[in-house]
């Protein structure tokens, strides 16, 4: 379970990662389009802002797998388990909570049809579900640290793994 | 000051000090302290200010210059910049020991993050250095201190993040961080030659070599080139007009691919590491970003910088001793927070204070950022610190030893630009008004 958990969420990373090389490359397509012909692709704003919210919310699970969330470690330099398990508490209420928000914003968006507003008008319910999963995953994957924290299995993993 | 105010502060030591992720622990105190003092949906309005808070245009600077430093690492950039910069610093008073500085300011020209300079340029000095009998406090001193420099030369990814947050233009901040970064470099570099005068045994000995110097040093600046050409990249789009300061993250991208691809290091190994590594990176700061926007709203429907905005007016002081108050906080705080955290949480109270205080909303930025590049090297919370850490296997203790005359000389800079602000202003209005 844990494993696959980690493959799942490590290939959510490297999709993050890609599709903001993506809007890289689009952009600076974008520019030589916009200074030589004077086409402008509008939309790559709006699609690459899309990106960047869904790119952090993914990467959230991973991230945390592998110590890159950063918090402050000087009660757990003293009691380095208590104050795994406190921190980890309270980070799992926390990250309930914002999961909870962010799935709720996501159904007030498909009940209410709302869209970006611009000219792709962009039906919000989309990205919306992208982060409010994203935010979820944060959560199961806080659970899989408890589990790794019973069973006296590493909890991070090396970034390069 | 009223209990709405009080409980927040407390609670920030509370949470964040027992150790929970600081974009989780962010929200936790808004979300407490909105639940206890006031009677409003809290979950609506806690993803409404996430959504609202990654959603600016501007922000897209963020993960693309964070990309290219990602790539970077993984070429062999910093190689040729050492081997270019070697014979031109050699025989300077304090020798080799000027790469650390020189280098460190010259990636931070095209890396905004101040972790990935040090790392960067300390990957291939510190051993370097080490061989050649320079002394080793002083390497890690001044890659502390230069190492810095990645957050106040532009482009600078804490510099978008104070832009986006306080509605301040990004490009005048990164022309505002310009003159003072270069000035705090050649008080580095004073620093060191001194040292080298005081203490020549520390400084191990020049190679006596009988090769032409003035060859080398020719011979050696194409290995400059992919330095120039990507700084003309970013700097030449952003400043010519062809590209907004996140167009010019994407052609930095796009232009470090290109490089990589011809000093042939690129692959798809690399490309997929530095993706990883991107969106690690990404989501820590994303989350943060998201959650101190909620904090911000949060914070005021508490009234809470309006309270402690009067208060600091009760005292009634001078616009310098106000900046001098606002140091000792930002030293306190960095040596337990992290320096984005600082940004973020100190933005909504500390701002409108110094902009009544008569200073500029540009040279606070910049006045931030040093306070930043102060965290970065206070203990026990210095994130160039553990990076340095990691890159010397040596104790925190050692590295801190090393970094405190250089947290010195940067506390003095801050104290220089409060006394003459237009050390910060004078270019920024000069090229854009």
């Amino acid at each position: 379970m844990i494993n696959a958990m980690d493959r799942f969420t490590r290939c959510l990373s490297l999709l993050s990662g890609v599709a903001l090389g993506a809007v890289a490359v689009f952009i600076v397509l974008e520019i030589v389009l916009r200074n030589l012909f004077g086409i402008s692709l509008h939309f790559l704003w709006e699609l690459g802002v899309f990106v960047h919210m869904s790119a952090v919310f993914l990467g959230l699970a991973w991230t945390l797998r592998t110590g890159g969330h950063i918090r402050v470690t000087l009660l757990k330099s003293v009691l380095p388990r208590g104050a795994e398990w406190l921190g980890l508490g309270l980070g799992f209420v926390m990250s309930l909570y914002v999961s909870s928000a962010l799935v709720q914003l996501c159904w007030s968006y498909f009940k209410s049809g709302r869209t970006s507003g611009s000219i792709t008008d962009t039906p919000l319910v989309y990205p919306s579900a992208i982060i409010a999963f994203g935010a979820c995953l944060l959560s199961l994957q806080i659970l899989m640290r408890a589990v790794c924290l019973l069973r006296n299995q590493p909890e991070e993993l090396d970034p390069s793994t | 000051m009223p209990a709405s105010v009080i409980l927040p502060l407390i609670l920030l030591v509370l949470i964040l000090g027992s150790g929970a992720w600081v974009g989780l622990g962010l929200v936790g105190i808004g979300v407490v302290s909105l639940e206890i003092f006031r009677s409003m949906p809290v979950e609506k309005l806690l993803a409404q200010a996430m959504w609202n808070g990654l959603s600016s245009p501007e922000l897209l600077a963020l993960p693309l210059f964070i990309m290219m430093a990602e790539l970077l690492y993984r070429s062999r950039f910093i190689d040729g910049l050492f081997e270019a910069l070697e014979p031109w610093l050699r025989y300077l008073p304090g020798g080799l020991l000027h790469i650390n500085i020189v280098g460190c300011t010259l990636f931070a020209l095209i890396s905004g993050s101040s972790a990935a300079t040090t790392s960067s340029v300390g990957r291939i000095t510190i051993n370097e250095l080490r061989d050649r009998g320079y002394d080793e406090q002083l390497t890690y001193g001044t890659l502390a201190g230069a190492g810095t420099l990645g957050f106040l030369i532009p482009p600078s990814i804490v510099m978008i993040i104070y832009g986006v947050l306080s509605q301040t233009s990004v490009l005048k901040l990164f022309a505002a961080g310009l003159v003072p970064g270069l000035l705090l470099a050649l008080c580095f570099m004073g620093f060191v030659m001194i040292m080298a005068v005081l203490k020549p045994e520390k400084f191990g000995t020049a190679e006596a070599t009988d090769e032409n110097i003035w060859r080398t040093r020719f011979t050696r600046l194409p290995k400059l080139l992919p330095f120039m050409a990507l700084m003309t990249a970013i700097l030449g789009s952003m400043y010519s007009g062809i590209a907004s300061p996140t167009e010019a993250a994407a052609v930095a991208v796009v232009a470090t691919v290109g490089i990589m691809a011809i000093e042939g290091s690129l692959s798809i190994t690399a490309l997929s590491a530095a993706a990883i590594g991107t969106s690690r990176t990404v989501s820590m700061l994303g989350l943060i970003i998201a959650a101190a926007s909620f904090l911000s709203v949060a914070m005021g429907f508490l009234g809470m910088p309006q309270a402690i905005e009067r208060y600091i007016e009760s005292l009634d002081l001078a616009p310098l001793m106000l900046i001098l108050l606002l140091i000792v906080i930002y030293v306190v705080l960095g040596s337990f927070l992290e320096g984005m955290s600082i940004i973020v949480i100190t933005i909504p109270i500390a701002l409108p204070l110094v902009l009544n205080a008569g200073y500029d909303q540009v040279w606070f930025g910049v006045f931030l950022i040093l306070m930043v590049e102060l965290a970065q090297i206070s203990p026990p919370v210095g994130m160039n610190l553990f990076v340095l850490q990691g890159l010397a296997r040596k104790p925190l203790n050692q590295i801190v030893r090393a970094a405190l005359p250089f947290f010195l000389i940067m506390l003095s800079f801050v104290i220089l630009l409060a006394l003459v602000p237009s050390l910060v202003t004078w270019l920024p209005n000069l090229l854009l008004g």
